[in-house]
C-alpha cells in the first residue's frame, strides 16, 4: 500500500523482509502512545464513575474494540462490493483482512460484555441487546471466515467472500433492530445505556484514547494483514508453478523428447 | 476486601487483559507469518501491488 | 439479454420446473414434512407438555422448526442442480439471473408455505393451541416465509458447490435468518395474545428483511452464478 507509486524495478528501495514498512512502524508509534495513555487513564488516574463504579473501566476497552470490528466490518463490505466491481486481487485481501480482524474484535468485545455483565448483573450473560447482536453477528462472520478457508480457485474464492460480505453487513442494522425491540419489552441496564453523558474530564480523556488506540491498531493490523495475505498469495502461485515444474520433469525424463 | 470487590478487580483486569492479549497475540502471528512467508517469496513479488 | 418481462417470464418457468421436480420426487412430502413433525414431537419430550412450558414456547419451537426444515429444503433444492450443472446450463441457456433466483424463491416460498399449513395443523393438534388474529398470522407467515426464501436461496446457491455444504449452509444461513425468528415469533406471540402489543411493527420488519434480500439476491446471483 506504501509503495504503489511506482512499478520499475531500478528505482525501488530493497524488497521488505516482512510486513513492516515506515508507514506501519509510525502508525504503530502513534498506536503504542495512545495505549500507554489510555492504561495509565484507564486503570490508574481516572476515577470510579457515579454511577458504573470502577466498572467504568471495562467500558474503556469494551467501547473501542466494539468499534474496531465495525470499522472492519464496514471495510469488508465495501471491498466486497468493489470486488464485484473491479474484480481486483486488492480488494479480495482488503475484505477477507477485514472480515478477519473484525472477529477477533468483535470476540474480544463479547467477552469484555460478559465480564462486564458478571460485575453488574452477578451474571456473564443476560441477553442485553448489545451483546446478543455482537454474538449473531460474530457467529455470521465465522461462516465468512470458513467459507474463506475452502481451498478454490482465487477468483471462485474471492466472489464467494464478496457476496457472504454484502449480504452479511446489510444484516447488521436489521439484527440490530429485531434485538431492541425483542429486549424492549422487558429491558434492564445496557451496557452503554448507563454512561453518563456528561462524563467528567479524566473519564472522557480515557474514553477517547483508548478510542483512537483501538482504531489506530486496528488499522495496523489490516495493513500487516493484508501484506501476508499478499504474501501468502505469491507463496502458493509459488507453490503452484514449482507442483507443476515438477509434474514436468517427472514426466519428461521418461518419455524424455517433448521438451 | 470483600468477595465482591475480588470479582471486580478481577473481571476489570482480566478485560485488560483478554483485549491486549487477544490483540497482541494475533498482531503478534501475522508479523510472524509475513517474515515467514517473505523467506520464501522472491524479492521482486515482495511488493504490495 | 431478456429484460422486464423476460424475467418474469424466467421465474416462472424456473418455479414451474422446481415445482415439477418435487412433485415427482416427493422429498418435501416423504422426508422434509416427517422430519418437521418429529422436531414437534422432540421438543414435547424435552419440554414436559404437563407443565405448561410447550404451550408457551409454541410460537418460538414453530418457527425453529420452520428453520430447520427450510435448511433441508434448501440443501435438496440446490444439491440437485449442482450436481447435474443446471443452474450452469440455464445461465447459459440466456435466462437473466434475476430470473432463475426469482423462480427458485417462487417455488421455495410455495413449498415451505405448505410446509407451514401442514406444521399448523400438527402444532393445533399436539400443542393444543389456539389461533387468533388471523390477518396477521397469515401476514408474518407469507412475509417471513419470503425472506426465509430469499436469503437462502442466495447462500443455497453459493453452498451447494462446496464440499462441506452440509455443515456450512446452516452456520451461514441461521445467523442471517436470526432476525426473522425474532420478528416472527413476536409477532405470532402478538396475534395469540401472548403479549400485549401491536404486532404490525413485526410483521413490517419481516417485510423490510424480504424487501432487502430479494433485492440484494436479484444483483448478487449474477456473479454468483458465473464465479461462485
Amino acid at each position: 500500500m506504501t509503495t504503489t507509486k511506482t512499478q520499475s524495478a531500478s528505482n525501488l528501495s530493497p524488497a521488505p523482509t516482512g510486513t513492516g514498512s515506515r508507514g506501519t512502524r509510525v502508525l504503530g508509534g502513534f498506536a503504542l502512545v495512545f495505549l500507554v495513555i489510555a492504561v495509565a487513564y484507564g486503570l490508574f488516574i481516572s476515577p470510579a464513575d457515579a454511577q458504573l463504579g470502577n466498572t467504568i473501566r471495562i467500558i474503556y476497552m469494551h467501547v473501542p474494540t466494539v468499534m474496531a470490528a465495525y470499522m472492519a466490518f464496514i471495510i469488508t463490505a465495501v471491498s466486497s462490493g468493489m470486488y464485484l466491481w473491479k474484480r481486483t486481487e486488492f480488494w479480495d485481501l482488503l475484505g477477507s483482512s477485514g472480515a478477519e480482524i473484525g472477529v477477533l474484535f468483535f470476540a474480544v468485545t463479547i467477552v469484555d460484555g460478559a465480564l462486564w455483565g458478571k460485575v453488574t448483573w452477578g451474571v456473564f450473560w443476560r441477553w442485553e441487546p448489545r451483546l446478543t447482536t455482537s454474538a449473531v453477528l460474530l457467529i455470521m462472520y465465522i461462516g465468512y471466515l470458513a467459507v474463506r478457508a475452502i481451498p478454490a480457485d482465487p477468483r471462485t474464492r474471492a466472489t464467494r467472500c464478496a457476496i457472504i460480505g454484502i449480504v452479511a453487513i446489510v444484516n447488521v442494522p436489521i439484527v440490530h433492530k429485531a434485538v431492541d425491540w425483542w429486549r424492549g419489552l422487558h429491558q434492564g441496564k445496557t451496557v452503554l445505556g448507563t454512561i453518563d453523558p456528561e462524563m467528567g474530564g479524566t473519564q472522557l480523556f480515557a474514553m477517547y484514547s483508548a478510542l483512537i488506540a483501538g482504531l489506530l491498531v486496528c488499522v495496523w493490523l489490516l495493513i500487516h494483514r493484508f501484506r501476508a495475505g499478499f504474501l501468502a498469495e505469491r507463496a502458493s502461485d509459488l507453490g503452484l508453478d514449482q507442483a507443476l515444474e515438477e509434474r514436468r520433469l517427472e514426466s519428461s525424463p521418461a518419455t524424455g523428447e517433448d521438451a | 476486601m470483600s468477595s465482591s470487590n475480588l470479582t471486580e478487580t478481577l473481571c476489570i483486569v482480566g478485560a485488560w487483559l483478554v483485549t491486549f492479549g487477544a490483540v497482541g497475540a494475533y498482531g503478534a502471528s501475522v508479523i510472524l507469518r509475513g517474515r515467514r512467508l517473505s523467506k520464501i517469496v522472491p524479492p521482486e513479488q515482495r511488493r504490495w501491488m | 439479454m431478456s429484460q422486464g418481462g423476460g424475467v418474469l417470464s424466467d421465474a416462472l418457468l424456473v418455479a414451474r420446473k422446481d415445482l415439477l421436480l418435487e412433485r415427482r420426487a416427493k422429498i418435501g412430502l416423504g422426508q422434509v414434512l416427517p422430519f418437521a413433525i418429529l422436531v414437534l414431537l422432540l421438543f414435547a419430550f424435552a419440554l414436559d407438555p404437563d407443565r405448561g412450558i410447550l404451550k408457551l414456547a409454541t410460537p418460538g419451537l414453530f418457527w425453529v422448526t420452520v428453520l430447520f426444515s427450510a435448511v433441508l429444503t434448501l440443501q435438496r433444492s440446490f444439491a440437485l442442480e449442482a450436481e447435474d450443472g443446471i443452474l450452469e446450463a440455464l445461465r447459459l441457456s440466456g435466462m437473466s439471473p434475476a430470473g432463475i433466483y426469482l423462480g427458485k424463491v417462487t417455488a421455495l416460498t410455495i413449498e415451505l408455505l405448505l410446509l407451514e399449513a401442514v406444521l399448523v395443523l400438527g402444532v393445533a393438534v399436539l400443542y393444543d393451541t389456539k389461533f387468533l388474529g388471523i390477518p396477521l398470522l397469515f401476514a408474518i407467515a407469507l412475509l417471513a416465509t419470503l425472506g426465509i426464501a430469499g436469503a437462502g436461496a442466495v447462500y443455497g446457491a453459493l453452498a451447494a458447490r462446496l464440499r462441506s455444504r452440509e455443515t456450512l449452509l446452516p452456520l451461514l444461513l441461521l445467523p442471517l435468518l436470526a432476525p426473522v425468528l425474532i420478528a416472527a415469533t413476536r409477532g405470532c406471540e402478538v396475534s395469540l395474545e401472548r403479549e400485549a402489543m401491536s404486532g404490525w411493527p413485526w410483521a413490517a420488519l419481516l417485510g423490510i428483511f424480504a424487501l432487502v434480500y430479494l433485492t440484494l439476491g436479484s444483483f448478487l446471483f449474477r456473479p454468483l452464478l458465473e464465479d461462485a
